[in-house]
Order: structure tokens, then sequence, then C-alpha cells
């Protein structure tokens, strides 16, 4: 129990993470609204960044620059960092696209409300 | 230069999307002209690719010269360089069709932008099934996700924008679990590189066996929510229904079928078929599968609309592949990368039939079309073979890979082996009682006394209809070569 309690201390960003992601998933598929939907994506999304540069962290460590006294110490792994960069231009694109298209949405059907949206298209066909 | 095949491809297709909103400031005439000249030059590099293969064996290409473990691998081999033949011949196709079609389909206005985005999903399809790099992958993936929303929403109706979204918030809820994967991955390994990351796997597993089984799990949930793996789908009637013809046939012939080869990539390659074997992976696999192409079919009895009768049969159609993977017997893996093959061709020249139709007749009520056989006899002839090839009949190409999946259910063995069989049977009359009362109302309903008239729509939409069934059958009498291929590939995969 006590090592389960330790083991759980150490690395409690990663728990934290999958609690965010989770919240985030149920958001969007639990919300009516479009705009909460989006912001659940985005949620979601943050909590594996969190994840991803938490792996990355050392206690303690330097950033890895040549010539600026990390030679030598430990230093921080730079990959997950860089990677999660990647991530959040792909993050801000479906985020962009999304809200495009939630304004389209509007212009269409003058409501945000995915339920009523789909008993608007239901009468019309 | 034949050494910088695999990425001149992927970057060629990826420029060329990027040029055409210039090329358009310029002359906006030149843009189909010079998209199908790109996709041409793509579909031929791949066929050399895929010769090369065959000949010499797998190749390794090393981004901008750094080595492997640190550097980002593509990686061509026999799937890869099979899947690049198929994408960038069915998208020129379907190029060659949007030619005409999408100028009733599509406002003047949007119409580069479709080249624009058929280029760059085509580029990140093919860079998908080469990569070997886990994040490169996941970019593909995401360039392709965010692709397929825009083609379905340029139609820019109401029906299409809304389509179009609850595929993005899908497709989106299906990222989130792959890059989690992948983060775990390069938690328990250390590499991105899934040749690597696979070695290190097999020395891990044992210290963190529900590390590796979380990751298994987000890339089962979140490349199945972008196939359109059974209760995954909801996204997918819609989507395929209100898009353009053009992007419905890319989408459902090509789009899907890639994220099942990245799937199949991804477990293969890093936990390998003994680790797999352990897992409940394939009994759950298999339930959704088996599922899938029971409800697929049953769901697509009632559709009144035609597109979406095609689109509902997708769900059964990439069951079957699902099952042939989760399968696992040599038999049943090659049976399911034929039909991958054999299904985009059939898939994609269906959709171009319905476009063809709609173009046409301006509607896609299935009621409304009788008689439409004797109008458009090229059109639903061909529509009546992908038809018949779909529901398997010997001599056209979804016999073959049909036939494989069933051997492979057998070769699996047991009550259970014969069961997948009962399915795959049971699926196949399914399929013929939704197609016939489309192909009877078409040649004997109606008025009668319409004379036969040739079809009257322009060449460029009959040709790559004429040219995709005539695929069809060729394939279907003589599929030596991709036989040998898919069969060389599933060896592979099963690493025997």
């Amino acid at each position: 129990m006590a090592e389960a309690l330790a083991a759980l201390g150490q690395n409690y960003f990663f728990y934290y993470a999958l609690i965010l992601f989770m919240v985030g998933f149920y958001t969007t598929l639990s919300h009516s609204n479009i705009l909460k939907k989006i912001i659940g994506i985005n949620i979601m999304e943050t909590s594996i960044f969190l994840f991803f540069v938490a792996l990355g962290y050392v206690e303690g460590g330097q950033a890895p620059i040549m010539g600026r006294g990390a030679e030598g110490g430990p230093y921080m792994n730079p990959l997950p960092s860089a990677l999660i960069l990647t991530g959040i231009v792909v993050s801000v694109s479906i985020t962009a696209f999304a809200l495009a298209l939630m304004v389209k949405l509007y212009h269409f059907y003058g409501t945000l409300d995915a339920d009523e949206i789909v008993m608007l298209r239901g009468e019309r066909q | 230069m034949i050494y910088q095949l695999p990425v001149l491809i992927v970057v060629q297709l990826l420029l060329g999307s990027f040029l055409m909103p210039i090329v358009g400031r310029i002359r906006n005439q030149l843009i189909p002209h010079i998209s199908l000249f790109l996709m041409g030059l793509a579909n031929v590099f791949s066929i050399i690719l895929l010769f090369r293969v065959v000949r010499e064996g797998n190749i390794h290409y090393h981004l901008g010269n750094w080595a492997p473990p640190w550097g980002i691998e593509i990686v061509a081999d026999l799937l890869g360089a099979y899947m690049a033949v198929i994408i960038t011949g069915i998208s020129f196709l379907v190029l060659v069709f949007a030619w005409r079609d999408i100028q009733r389909e599509i406002n003047y206005a949007l119409r580069g932008w479709f080249y624009t985005l058929v280029l760059l999903i085509s580029g990140a399809m093919v860079g998908m099934v080469l990569t070997n790099d886990l994040f490169n992958l996941y970019v593909m993936v995401e360039i392709v996700s965010l692709c397929g929303p825009a083609l379905v929403a340029i139609r820019n109706n109401r029906l299409a924008v809304e389509a179009g979204f609850k595929y993005l918030v899908m497709i989106a809820l299906g990222s989130g679990p792959i890059l989690f994967g992948i983060a775990l991955i390069y938690m328990i390994t250390g590499h991105l590189n899934m040749t690597f990351a696979g070695q290190e796997v097999l020395n891990v597993i044992h210290e963190y066996p529900r590390v590796a089984l979380l990751a298994q799990a987000f890339f089962i949930v979140g490349f199945g929510v972008k196939a359109a793996l059974f209760p995954l789908h909801v996204w997918l009637p819609d989507a395929y229904t209100s898009a353009p013809s053009p992007s419905s046939a890319l989408l459902a012939g090509l789009a899907a079928k890639v994220y099942i080869v990245g799937l199949t990539r991804v477990l293969f390659n890093l936990y390998g078929i003994d680790v797999l074997a352990t897992t409940p992976l394939f009994t759950i696999l298999k339930v959704m599968a088996v599922a899938g192409i029971i409800m697929g079919s049953i769901m697509a009895l009632n559709q009144k609309d035609i597109k979406r009768l095609v689109a509902y049969s997708s769900v059964a159609q990439i069951g079957y592949i699902f099952l042939g993977l989760s399968l696992a017997t040599g038999f049943s893996v090659t049976g399911a990368i034929l039909h991958i093959l054999n299904h985009a061709l059939i898939k994609s020249m269906m959709f171009l039939c319905c476009g063809v139709i709609i173009y046409q007749k301006k509607t896609s009520n299935v009621d409304e079309l009788g008689g439409v056989g004797k109008e458009f006899p090229i059109t639903m002839i061909c529509f009546g073979i992908g038809a018949f090839a779909m529901v398997g009949i010997p001599m056209l190409n979804g016999f073959i890979s049909k036939w494989y999946i069933s051997l492979g259910a057998l070769e699996y063995g047991g009550l259970a082996g014969l069961m997948y069989l009962l399915v795959i049977i049971i699926s196949s009359l399914l399929n013929g009682l939704y197609y016939l009362p489309v192909l009877i109302k078409a040649f004997l309903g109606g008025d009668s006394q319409k004379e036969t008239v040739f079809d009257k729509a322009p060449i460029t939409l009959i040709l790559p209809i004429v040219i995709l069934a005539a695929g069809i059958i060729i394939l279907g009498l003589l599929p030596f070569v991709p036989l040998q291929i898919a069969a060389d590939a599933a060896q592979h995969l099963l690493g025997q």
C-alpha cells in the first residue's frame, strides 16, 4: 500500500494527465453545445501535451544547450518538447477549422445546439 | 534519383498542393491540368517504386541523412509500395472525374481549393503508408484527418457543413488517443522509430505489461474511429452522403483503408504477432468486425438514398478487412490486404456511378431512379459489376478476397472458424438483398417506352468509371500479381 502510494506520489502528473484526458473526452461527448465540444477537444489534447512534456522532465536538469554549462550535469530530454510543438500546431489547426465550421453552422441553422441542429436537419429532408 | 523515390512521391504531392492557390491567382484554368499532371507523375513513380521493391526488397530512406534511431526513416516495403500505387492511381481517376463533376457540385470560388485538398490528402496518405516513424505517422494521420472533413464541407450547404463538423469532432476524438498511445510507447521504449521501438517493446513488455496494453487500446480506439470500425462509425453515413461525389469516392475508397494500414503497421511492427496473440486485442477486433459486417449490411437494407446505401455497405466491407487481419492466419491476412485493393476499386467506382446519376438526374432517391439503366446503360452496367463484385460473384475481384478471408476462417479452425465463414456467407446474401432492388428498378422499372440511348454524360465522367470496372473484371480473372504481393506482405507482417 505504502509502495503504491509512493509510486502514485512520484508519478502524480501521469494520473493528472489521464484524469484531464477523460474530462476532455467526456465534455466533448456529453455536451450538446458545439463550442463546449470544441473546448472539450482542447482539454483532451492539452492533457496529452502535459503528459508528453512531463516525460522529458528531469529533476534539476538543465536545458540541453551546448556551452551553457549543461555538459556533464543532468539535462532534460528535448525531444518531447520538440514533438509537442508540432502537436500544438495540429491542435490549433483542428480548433481553427472547427470554429470556422461552427460559424458556418450558426449561419445555416441559427443555433449552436447540436441536438437542435439534428432536429432542424431532419425537418428539411 | 531512384533512391529518392519514396520521399519524392510525398514531397511532390504536398508541394503541388501548396502551389495550387498561387497557380489559381495567376490562371485559374491551369489548376486541374497541373494537379492531374502531378498525380499522374506520382502514380508512375509509385509503380516504378513497387517494381523495385518487388525485385530488390525494401528501400530504406533516411530523411536528411540522419541514421534511424535519431532521424526519421521512410521504409518502402511491399505493403507500403502496393498502397502507394492504389492511392495515387485511384486519386488520379477521381481527379479526372472531378474535372466536370465539381462544376455542378462546388461553388466557383471553392473549386481551386478542392484540388489543393485532393493533392494534400493523397500526399499525406502515401506518406502515412511509407513512414516508419511513429511521430511522422501521427502528423500524416492528422493531415489526412483534417482534409477529410474539409472535402466534405467544401460543398458548402447546410447538410454538408453539419456532416463535416460531426466528422471533424469524431476524428479529433480519435487523434487524441493515437498521440497518447505514441507517448506511452515512447515512455517505455525511448524510441519513435517503429523497428527500434518494436525490439525494445519485446524487452520491456514483462516490466510494463499494463502500459503496453493501454497503448494498444488507445491505438485501436484512435484508428478505429478514423477507419469507421463498427460501433465508432456514426460519422460515416452522413459524411459520405453529403460530400461531393469525387470526395466520397476518395474518402470511402482510400482514406478509411489507409488508417487500417496505419493500425496494422503500428500493431504488428511494435508488438509482433506473438505478443499480440497473448492480449485480448484480436478477440475485440473480431467481435467488432463481425458486428460491423452484419449491422452494416442490415442498416443498408432500408436506405432510400443511393449514396447512403453505398456508404453503409462501406461499414460492412471495412468489417471484412478487420476480420481478415484479426484472424491473423496467412490466408486471412492475404485476403484482407487484397480486399483493401478490391474494395478501393469497387467503392470508389460505385460512388462515381452515383455521381454520374446525380449529375444527370439531380436526385439520389432510389425510388425515383426507375428505368435509369436504359438511359445510362454504361454507368448502370458498371454499377451492376460493382454490386456483383461486392456480393462476391466468381470472376470478379471481390470474390477472390472473400475467398481468401473464408479460407483464413477455415484455417483458423474449430467452431469459431465455421461461425466466421457463416457470417461472411450471410453478409454476402445481405449484400445481394440491398443491391439487387436498385439494379432491378434501374433496368426493369420505370417507363418502358423510353428507348435506349447512349449515356449523355461527358466523357471525363464515364472514362474513370469504365477504367475502374475494367480493373474489377481483370483483377477477378487474373489476380496473380496483386495476390502474390499481398501474400508476401502478409508473410512479412506475420513474421513467417
